[in-house]
């Protein structure tokens, strides 16, 4: 179908061009004028008596020359405009770049074209300007727009830190980047510019009145259209073929096709062990789910009483997501589903899925399953007036009240009012889960509720989780946090790769684990080895840093007064809620983003605020670990050449001397030739942070800082990179600065702690003393185990 | 971003872009080559009507001076007086612009309910044969010149046919609105092209959303599921595109009325232009600026109401 279309399209196509192009070289001499709107010769003489047919040969080239001509220019001005606004940091430069563009966007563009065209001399070279200055804006926007996220994104603060030459960040990175975008839209733009010059010619403007063109053809001979209408019809067809069949092959040029999203490895074949209880809410019996080309769940039974809390708990891509949507009946298209699956009785099936309002499913991202445009209130009242038709509005303004309750919500009109997005995570968690309530859930779903979320909102969690179990709602927790499953869960299934190796009750599985990937999932961390050399001259140094962030048009304080000190050889880590200014504090180090006030030493010698006026060799001092591994690479160039890079820029290596570092880093971290000679789109997401390490070695930095390094990964993964982390430290003497809030994290790391609140130090300490009895109340909320009693301080 | 905030910073901006407007119309007007009186008067220049425009024109005062005066002029409503007919502009604009509003106005009020309906029906069935047909006529049309295929439309329906009349040449709209039935064919199709499409699109990413599904698994089904759930999240873009297509319209009818003859203000800019009767050009350049900067205003402010969240990107 589409091929089709796109065949007829080059077919519409190609003739006009052809004309276009070898119509000239294929007419004689004009011939002598005769009669006008007169049947002499194949297509009759026009309204001077030429000759039509010579006319149409020779009329073609205008409209495709000026309008190819004015899109070139267009082109040669927008996009260096678009890059120039995209790529400085000076915000006025912007605006005035970008501002009279836009205001040129506000007026029509047929009117713009009128207007220039009544004040400037007429001639093919004035409407070639004109087409290309209304089409300039366009493109300078569509230009900045592409290039505004890769000019300020991690893989350029990365190609930055190691200066990387011009060449390579610009036309290399950005200009790869964005070529895509610009050539896909190409097309829209040469449209456009053919249609503004045709329908120029046809109001006069910019051509002679008696040219030989198209457009010209079609509004000097219509006066006739009784007498000849071939005069006019054939240039109007032409010009019809010309812009139909550009618009039919453009549009191929526009598809993106999407990739299919990677799926889960397969899973060996192997039975699950078998459930022993008969009366339950929730019975599932050999489940299984089969892509067309392998399984992804295979032979999974378990079952659930109601009130009771089930915890799933695998490696990303071991098929959990994939359970427990087959409990809602529903499958990605193209898998299959077998077993039987039973909930209260009723059989559920992708044909029959379960009775709307049964099970409640809680997305990991909970604000995807919220109505971005409705207001909350009217969607609560509408799933209430759903659930009972009958009764009256105050009765379910009570109803809706009675749940926002259940779930600690506000009841209030104006917190009904907002829209989902100006909830908090945790707030539209909870509404979710007040739309299953409402609509009488018997089975709650909860899809990875605490991926990315600090301490205390993990205890929040768990302990609403708890709330509705004891009000007699079967729960499926998926997760991968171990904290919480260990605070909540009554049963626990281990799911590895599709198959379901461990089931029973929480307390005999996290205490006896019987199968070795469920030991390695549950495993704590690796036990920290001995205490590292102690040497207390720190190394780096903070003093007095504080930092602003601008908010519109304010600047707001994200960093207060803060000082701290990192000897060689030791790991610092910094904890705090998200939004406590810790991402700040690193940037500021770095140099990635400039401190207001205070200073930061390193080995006693003070640094510029700015990477770009710190020297080479401090520069590769202090390296930095993106918390997006993937989104710290190029993509465009091989993890190699860009582990070499830093060796190659900040230590003056030869290529061949970086490519030897660069070898040995990578396989230091665990990484083959084989792998790193790709691009890092072949490459897992722990390979990436594996890479993202080496490259921050290659410069023999002295101080490492590593945000968030780890959030995101499954246990085993992130395991192997602390120990990596561990071993580096001691055996380079990095002094390392850890930004985390995972307590794992931290206590596998740290010799000292700082904990952040709002952008300042409240608590700091050697790490067992701060880990075990910490005195600050946020302290012992983010950093002690057990959330029961962790009581968080209250947010402001 | 609350919206009463988010009107009041859109405001300026309008007001912004309306000032920005105006001192474009006026420096380019201003920047005719030579002396303007010269050129204005045109081909056989004759030493007394070169005075009299350069009298009326106030050519001797300094160029900010007279730009003052026209601005105070603009914001008290007074247009200037027409360098051809020495009539007020206002009353010759008063004249054409129930014509063109009632074109425009008939073209919107068909265009909407179409298109959206036709993007709803194509996404119905997602790579069915309407969606299919849909799509492929809908790319085909999208940027083809209104004056070739009007031409083409008078040619088929108006010469060879006879159905309709070919002009609108005399014919009063409102009595006889057969004469409509060809310029609203032409205005149409290109805007509704884009709007069904975007409204297939956004119908369909809103349907395949997870939003969707929730109210799908909590029991909310059918014409309710579509129009109360997935459309609104659709709409937004689709608004935004229709201010455009309201730029677009402007220039169509230029077009349009210049092919069908229909006294409006595009046949009034194009005799204007060709007169160069240059107060009434910028007369009508500032009106069709302001109007399409309203235009844009009030579709940023529905379509902020529609999906708050761009309120926060800007």
């Amino acid at each position: 179908m589409r091929r089709l279309r796109t065949l007829t399209g080059a077919v519409l196509l190609a003739v006009p061009l052809a004309l276009a192009v070898f119509g000239p070289l294929l007419t004689g001499e004009p011939g002598d004028r005769t009669f006008p709107f007169s049947g002499d010769g194949v297509l009759g003489t026009d309204f001077v008596g030429r000759d039509v047919g010579q006319q149409v040969l020779l009329g073609g080239r205008s409209v495709v020359v000026v309008a190819v001509c004015a899109t070139l220019l267009a082109y040669l001005v927008g996009v260096p405009v678009g890059l120039l606004a995209a790529a400085t940091r000076r915000r006025w430069v912007d605006e005035l770049l970008m501002r009279p563009l836009d205001l040129t966007l506000a007026v029509p563009s047929l009117l713009l074209l009128i207007l220039l065209a009544a004040t400037a001399p007429p001639g093919q070279l004035t409407l070639v300007g004109i087409v290309a200055l209304i089409g300039l804006p366009e493109i300078a926007r569509i230009t900045r727009a592409a290039a505004l996220p890769l000019a300020h994104g991690p893989a350029m603060e990365a190609m930055r830190l190691y200066r990387e030459t011009w060449w390579r960040r610009g036309p290399g990175y950005v200009g790869t980047g964005i070529r895509r975008i610009l050539l896909a839209d190409a097309g829209v733009r040469f449209i456009g510019a053919m249609y503004l010059v045709a329908t120029a010619s046809f109001l006069g403007i910019g051509v002679a009145p008696d040219a030989a063109d198209w457009a010209v053809m079609v509004d000097r001979n219509r006066a006739g259209l009784f007498l000849q209408p071939w005069a006019v019809a054939v240039p109007a067809a032409l010009i019809i073929s010309l812009a139909v069949g550009l618009n039919l092959v453009t549009d191929r040029m526009l598809i993106t096709h999407s990739k299919p999203s990677p799926s889960p490895p397969p899973g060996p074949a192997t039975t699950g062990d078998r459930p022993q209880a008969n009366e339950r809410l929730l019975q599932v019996q050999d489940l299984a789910a089969a892509a067309p080309d392998r399984a992804l769940v295979h032979g999974v039974s378990f079952s659930l009483p109601a009130g009771e809390i089930l915890a799933v708990i695998g490696a990303s891509g071991s098929g959990k997501t994939t359970t427990a949507r087959a409990l809602l009946g529903e499958v990605t298209p193209g898998v299959t589903l077998t077993g039987t699956i039973t909930l209260a009785g009723q059989p559920v099936t992708t044909a029959t899925p379960p009775k709307p309002g049964t099970v409640g499913y809680v997305p990991q991202q909970p604000v995807a399953a919220l109505n971005p445009v409705r207001r909350i209130g009217a969607v609560l009242h509408e799933i209430a007036r759903h659930q009972a038709p009958g009764d009256s509005r105050s009765t379910h303004r009570r109803t809706v009240a009675a749940v926002l309750e259940r779930v600690s919500l506000p009841v209030d009109r104006r917190f009904l009012r907002r829209f989902p997005h100006q909830l908090s995570g945790g707030q539209q968690q909870r509404l979710v889960i007040a739309h299953a309530l409402l609509a009488h859930a018997v089975l709650l779903i909860a899809d990875e509720p605490t991926t990315g979320q600090d301490a205390l909102t993990r205890n929040d969690v768990a302990r609403e989780l708890t709330k509705l179990a004891r009000e007699g709602i079967a729960v499926i927790l998926l997760s991968h946090d171990l904290h919480l499953v260990r605070a909540v869960a009554d049963q626990i299934l281990v799911l590895h790769r599709g198959v379901a190796i461990e089931y029973g009750p929480a307390a005999e599985v996290l205490a006896m684990p019987r199968h070795r990937d469920t030991r390695e999932l549950l495993a704590a961390p690796p036990a920290r080895p001995a205490a590292a050399v102690r040497e207390d001259r720190p190394l780096l140094q903070v003093t007095g840093l504080s930092a602003t962030h601008r908010d519109g048009g304010r600047h707001r304080d994200v960093l207060r007064d803060v000082s701290l000190a990192v000897p060689a050889g030791q790991c610092l880590a910094v904890v705090g809620r998200s939004g406590s200014g810790k991402t700040t504090l690193a940037r500021c180090i770095a140099g990635l983003h400039p401190a207001r006030t205070g200073q930061v030493t390193l080995g006693g010698h003070h640094l510029a605020a700015h990477l770009d006026r710190r020297q080479r060799h401090e520069l590769g001092a202090i390296q930095y670990v993106f918390q997006d591994a993937r989104a710290s690479f190029n993509p465009y160039r091989s993890i190699l050449d860009q582990t070499a890079s830093p060796a190659r820029r900040l230590r003056n290596a030869t290529s061949e001397q970086a490519r030897r570092t660069a070898l040995r880093l990578l396989e230091r971290v665990g990484l083959a030739e084989h792998t790193v000679t790709q691009r890092p789109d072949r490459l897992s997401g722990g390979e990436l942070h594996r890479a993202a390490l080496a490259r921050a070695l290659a410069s023999e930095p002295r101080v490492l800082i590593c945000d968030e390094t780890t959030a995101g990964l499954d246990s085993v993964t992130q395991h192997g990179i602390l120990t990596l982390l561990d071993e580096l430290r001691r055996s380079l003497q990095l002094a390392v600065v850890v930004i985390s809030h995972d307590r794992d994290v931290v206590a596998h790391l740290a010799d000292h702690i700082v904990v952040f609140d709002h952008g300042a130090v409240v608590d700091r300490g050697p790490a067992d003393a701060l880990l075990t009895h910490g005195h600050h109340l946020l302290t012992r909320a983010l950093l002690h185990t057990d959330p029961a009693t962790a009581v968080a301080p209250s947010d402001r | 971003m609350s919206l009463p905030r988010y009107a009041a910073g859109r405001l300026l901006l309008g007001l912004g872009q309306v000032a920005g407007i105006t001192t474009i119309v006026f420096v380019l007007t201003e920047a005719l080559p030579g002396d303007a009186a010269v050129v204005i008067a045109g081909d056989h220049p004759d030493p007394a009507r070169i005075a009299a425009i350069r009298a009326q024109l106030d050519l001797d005062r300094p160029a900010w001076q007279r730009y003052l005066d026209w601005l105070t002029d603009l914001i008290r409503g007074d247009l200037g007086v027409s360098l051809i007919s020495q009539r007020p502009i206002v009353d010759r604009l008063a004249d054409s612009a129930g014509t063109t509003l009632l074109l425009a106005a008939v073209t919107l009020l068909v265009l909407v309910p179409l298109a959206i309906a036709l993007g709803m029906l194509a996404a119905r069935r997602e790579g069915g044969r309407l969606d299919r047909a849909v799509s492929a006529v809908s790319v085909a049309l999208y940027a083809v010149p209104e004056f070739a295929l009007a031409i083409l439309l008078i040619a088929v329906f108006g010469v060879r046919l006879g159905w309709l009349p070919p002009t609108a040449f005399g014919a009063d709209l409102l009595t006889q609105p057969s004469v409509l039935v060809l310029p609203l064919l032409v205005l149409l199709t290109r805007p509704i092209c884009t709007i069904s499409r975007l409204t297939r699109a956004g119908m369909l990413d809103a349907l395949h959303g997870e939003y969707v599904r929730h109210a799908r698994r909590l029991g909310i089904t059918g014409i309710r599921l579509w129009l109360r759930h997935a459309l609104p999240g659709a709409l937004a873009p689709v608004v935004q595109q229709l201010a455009r297509t309201t730029d677009w319209l402007l220039g169509g009818v230029i077009v349009v009325e210049a092919v069908f003859v229909i006294p409006g203000l595009g046949t009034a800019l194009v005799d204007a232009v060709s007169t160069r009767d240059i107060p009434t050009v910028q007369a009508l350049c500032v009106l069709v600026a302001v109007t399409t900067v309203v235009v844009n205003l009030a579709a940023d402010l529905v379509a902020f109401r529609l999906a708050p969240r761009i309120g926060a990107v800007r």
